[in-house]
């Protein structure tokens, strides 16, 4: 049901009314499905860059008598074809995967936004200009042309984010262009030119505010795509390289051995993949909250 | 009608060049041929030349892409030093193979998705829609690569195990027979597929719920019509006009997952050669591959324009 | 003598998350052939929910009791194939928004050529032959080339038209205007209301017009039955409704139309408070917070409906000691 109401309907049945906020936290926290994966999405996390020093291995010390062993006690995954431990290797890649995701999200949101925002609010040429340019940006297949530029400049994890930024602002542009443009001809903006305030002051104070929840939905979406390519590339062996390790590039390494130990080999996927449940579940979470029109199961 | 078609069809053709130029501009900034080759200066100058020649690497960068739109136009798209054979021959004899998987796949998923959203949205909270909004929320969270591996692992390695025997090949492409062909065939468009469908189907699940809750549904219900004739003819038309512009997207994005279920099941497509001439670097088959999948991407774009407008005649008469 | 429509009884109640919506609670009316019958009352009031529960078009979360007799069958006990047949050939159902509620995608042409194709056996080409003929009817110019277009290419009076045409074409017993001009300009209001009136008499329609707008309610009712938190009110014929009034809300409801006659400067009337929660509603007459009559009796129990003279029924506890409202 709407906000109006809802908010109805509280005041009628006598409840106390809540701003709308304080509404959409609230709807937040009913949303258990978001709750929970918030909650494990945060302890992975924390695995990744604090549960390798558990263990007295380190991500590259070789020991060919160890080869591909099961998990054990000292080997909590086991160890790899050259007996490195797979448990410290794959925490390691989770922080450097999660790093590049976080870097991506920051520097995309960063240029999505400004792009976005001066696109949707000045209009005309300025706004086809960056429109054509991010068509053009969405409609190519992103990953060949990803590999292109990552296979030259993604060989490290900065580096890999700065590639992948270069794509992935062109989503959030959008939607804050589409935000931007609905907001300024609303009435408090026209109050505010009226007044004689500047364009700058115009789009933080009164625009911007009211794109951020749809930034947020879009910035969970973006990390879990950025996650996905920064594996994916590098489990084509045109990501980060050896031997900094990531879950994509821990895959390609281990592939070999796919035949004797698949679930060994897998493993760091399936990081990736509850990363990204994870992640989507927060995000149809906060997009309930924020939009409750929106029928969810 | 007409007028639409002429107008977007014009309007794409800048968008078509432009992105053939930066494109070329692209590989030719990323790449340097010259790498290995400078290690072993002053002895093989002349290898050094050669190169230099070939890919005009004296001129600036800027223009270097007139040169290969002359030579395009005559069909000339260069020699792949990788593979030996010109880049032309090697895009379509690739380009075939690797439209074997792409496209099946493509209308696999689409049809799918479009049923599982009509049924889907019909038995709105029961167990089955459930179930099936749960699989495709899995889906998404699946990136091709894994899909490719977890179905590889499962009918190379396990299934074989526990059974004996190999229903589907899962590293080559066979195509001694028509049986062979699909065995081969249907592991890499099953990867394809899965990805596709959990996307296309959340996305038609949510249009089709709104869509069944319009003013517009009601009242054909209000004329009587059958069930069937509200879904099927006054529902999925309008849920079509924004699949369409999705299933555009998901084609330019299917030729990026070709590439990666290529690699894992050895399919002689696009992808694995693609991933070569990048190591390489093979300048002339990278930039051929790259131009073509973006041109594909550009034209498929416009064939949904063109579909959308055919589809919903607001848009036509702007 | 046997009406057209004999509703018995209707209650229609809804699950939602905060609780059992009672949107319409032991409604029972009648409706006699060729009269035209208004439902007036605020939004929210159960008046839509009443018609669309008539032609079972509510969704899942409904729940629907009681009888509704029409031509002698009960549209509540038929089934759903069977009930595919009443709608849009003998009970035809216009809508608020005409934008929203017509196919953006298909001509209007082919949306009225649809319902008659149907309902009959005939060609596509009968068919829209047919439906020139209705946008003639209802007044559509230029209805040949017309009958080609889209909705969009329509103004919102054309689009309300094209609704009726939709409604009408099988010349069916019964239409049912749910709201049908309060999304229109009030200039076209008049004429929409027109075209139904001329309809009306050249096939011989019945009409249930719901509305909450009581000045549309003066030129074309015949009948009037004010409607307040999901039950009848007051029911009587129009002039009675107007002048002699045995119902508090139905003169609050009166009272606070704006007048052209009053004294300018004088502030406009309306009901205080607020419209009761239809999930826990408050115990006694569902009005008495908001009424000026208020006694004792209102606040302990929910008043039936009487007859306070011939054709003439309220629901109030003190209709007898009230007498005629004014």
């Amino acid at each position: 049901m709407t906000d109006l109401v809802e908010v109805n309907l509280r005041e009628g049945l006598g409840k106390e009314s809540l701003s709308l906020g304080r509404l959409a936290l609230r709807r937040f926290f009913r949303h258990r499905p978001a709750i929970v994966s918030l909650f494990l999405l945060v302890l992975m996390i924390l695995a990744f860059f604090f549960a390798g020093r558990l263990s007295n291995y380190t991500f590259d010390a070789v020991d060919v008598t160890k080869r591909l062993e099961s998990p054990s006690l000292l080997h909590p995954f086991g160890t790899d074809e050259i007996g490195r431990d797979l448990f410290v290797r794959t925490m390691l890649g989770g922080q450097y995967s999660v790093r590049v995701a976080l870097q991506v999200a920051l520097l995309a949101t960063a240029i999505g936004t400004i792009l976005g925002a001066i696109a949707g609010y000045f209009g005309r040429w300025v706004d086809t200009a960056i429109s054509q340019v991010i068509n053009l940006i969405l409609i190519v297949p992103a990953l060949i042309v990803l590999a292109v530029f990552a296979q030259r400049f993604g060989g490290s994890p900065v580096g890999l984010a700065l590639v992948l930024s270069g794509l992935l602002w062109t989503r959030i542009a959008r939607v804050v262009r589409g935000v931007v443009m609905q907001y300024k001809e609303q009435e408090f903006v026209l109050a505010a030119k009226a007044v004689g305030a500047k364009p700058v002051r115009i789009v933080m104070r009164h625009i911007l505010p009211n794109v951020v929840g749809s930034v947020l939905v879009e910035i969970t979406l973006l990390l879990g795509t950025a996650i996905v390519l920064e594996s994916t590339l590098s489990f084509l062996g045109l990501g980060v390289q050896p031997p900094i390790p990531t879950l994509g590039n821990l895959i390609q390494q281990s592939k070999g051995a796919i035949d004797d130990a698949p679930l060994r080999v897998l493993l760091p996927g399936f990081f990736v993949v509850f990363f990204v449940l994870f992640i989507n579940f927060l995000g149809d979470g906060l997009r309930d909250a924020l939009d409750p029109r929106s029928k969810r199961q | 009608m007409l007028t639409y078609v002429v107008r977007r069809v014009l309007s794409t053709v800048p968008l078509l060049i432009g992105a053939m130029y930066l494109v070329h501009v692209g590989v030719s900034a990323t790449s340097d041929p010259l790498a290995s080759l400078r290690l072993c200066l002053p002895r093989c100058q002349e290898g050094y030349d050669r190169i230099v020649e070939i890919y005009e690497l004296d001129q600036s960068i800027w223009v270097r892409p007139f040169a290969w739109f002359d030579d395009a136009l005559r069909g000339d798209f260069g020699k792949s030093e990788a593979i030996g054979e010109s880049v032309a021959s090697v895009l379509v004899e690739r380009g075939l193979n690797t439209a074997m998987v792409a496209i099946p796949a493509f209308l696999v998923s689409a049809l799918l998705a479009v049923f599982l959203s009509v049924y889907s949205s019909r038995r709105q909270y029961s167990k089955t829609d459930y179930a099936l909004t749960g699989f495709s929320f899995l889906g998404l969270a699946l990136p091709t690569f894994f899909v490719g591996l977890v179905l590889q692992v499962f009918w190379g390695v396990w299934f074989p195990k526990w059974t004996g025997f190999k229903p589907f090949y899962t590293g080559s492409m066979r195509t001694e027979s028509p049986l062979e062909l699909l065995q081969s065939i249907t592991l890499p468009v099953l990867t394809l597929v899965i990805v596709s469908v959990a996307a296309e189907s959340r996305f038609g699940r949510a249009n089709m719920l709104e869509i069944i809750s319009s003013d517009y549904v009601r009242t054909a219900r209000a004329k009587g019509l059958s069930e069937r004739q509200v879904i099927w003819k006054h529902a999925l038309r309008n849920a079509m006009i924004p699949l369409v512009t999705l299933w555009a997207l998901d084609f330019a994005a299917l030729l990026g997952g070709s590439v990666i279920t290529e690699t894992i099941f050895s399919w002689p497509g696009l992808g694995p050669a693609f991933v070569i001439a990048l190591t390489k670097p093979d300048l002339d088959l990278v930039m051929g591959i790259t131009i073509l999948t973006a041109l594909i991407a550009i034209i498929f774009n416009l064939i949904a324009d063109l579909l959308y407008g055919w589809l919903d005649p607001r848009i036509r008469l702007d | 003598m046997t009406f057209l429509l004999e509703v018995n009884r209707l209650d229609v109640r809804f699950r939602t998350e905060l609780g059992m919506v009672q949107a319409v609670n032991d409604v029972s009316f009648t409706v006699s052939k060729g009269e035209t019958l208004a439902v007036v009352g605020e939004s929210g009031c159960g008046k839509s929910v009443t018609a669309l529960a008539l032609m079972r078009l509510l969704d899942r979360t409904a729940t629907i009791q009681g009888e509704a007799m029409f031509e002698g069958i009960d549209l509540f006990s038929i089934s759903e194939k069977e009930m595919q047949k009443v709608r849009g050939a003998r009970i035809g159902m216009i809508f608020q928004d005409p934008m929203t509620a017509l196919n953006p995608v298909f001509t209007i042409g082919n949306q009225i050529a649809e319902v008659v194709l149907a309902h009959r056996d005939c060609t596509k080409n009968e068919a829209k032959l047919r439906a020139i003929e209705m946008m003639e009817l209802v007044g559509i110019p230029d209805s040949k080339r017309r009958v080609n277009q889209y909705p969009h290419e329509f103004s919102g009076g054309m689009r309300q038209r094209a609704m009726i045409a939709m409604a009408i074409a099988n010349t069916p017993s019964l239409l049912i205007a749910d709201e049908p001009t309060t999304a229109l300009d009030v200039t076209v209001q008049a004429q929409v209301m027109e075209v139904i009136r001329g309809v009306q008499e050249s096939i011989g329609l019945t009409v249930m017009l719901i509305t909450h707008d009581l000045g549309l309610v003066a030129g074309f009712a015949d009948r009037i039955q004010v409607m307040y938190a999901g039950q009848l009110v007051e029911t009587s014929d129009r002039n009675r409704i107007f002048y002699e009034t045995r119902n508090p809300y139905t003169r609050a409801l009166l009272n606070s139309i704006p007048s052209q006659l009053g004294v300018p400067g004088t502030e406009l009337k309306t009901i205080g408070g607020n419209p009761p929660s239809l999930i826990s509603p408050p115990v006694g007459c569902s009005f008495h917070p908001r009424c000026l009559h208020v006694a004792d009796a209102c606040r302990a129990s929910r008043p039936d409906l009487e007859a306070v003279g011939t054709n003439h029924f309220s629901r109030c506890h003190r209709s007898a000691d009230l007498g005629v409202l004014r």
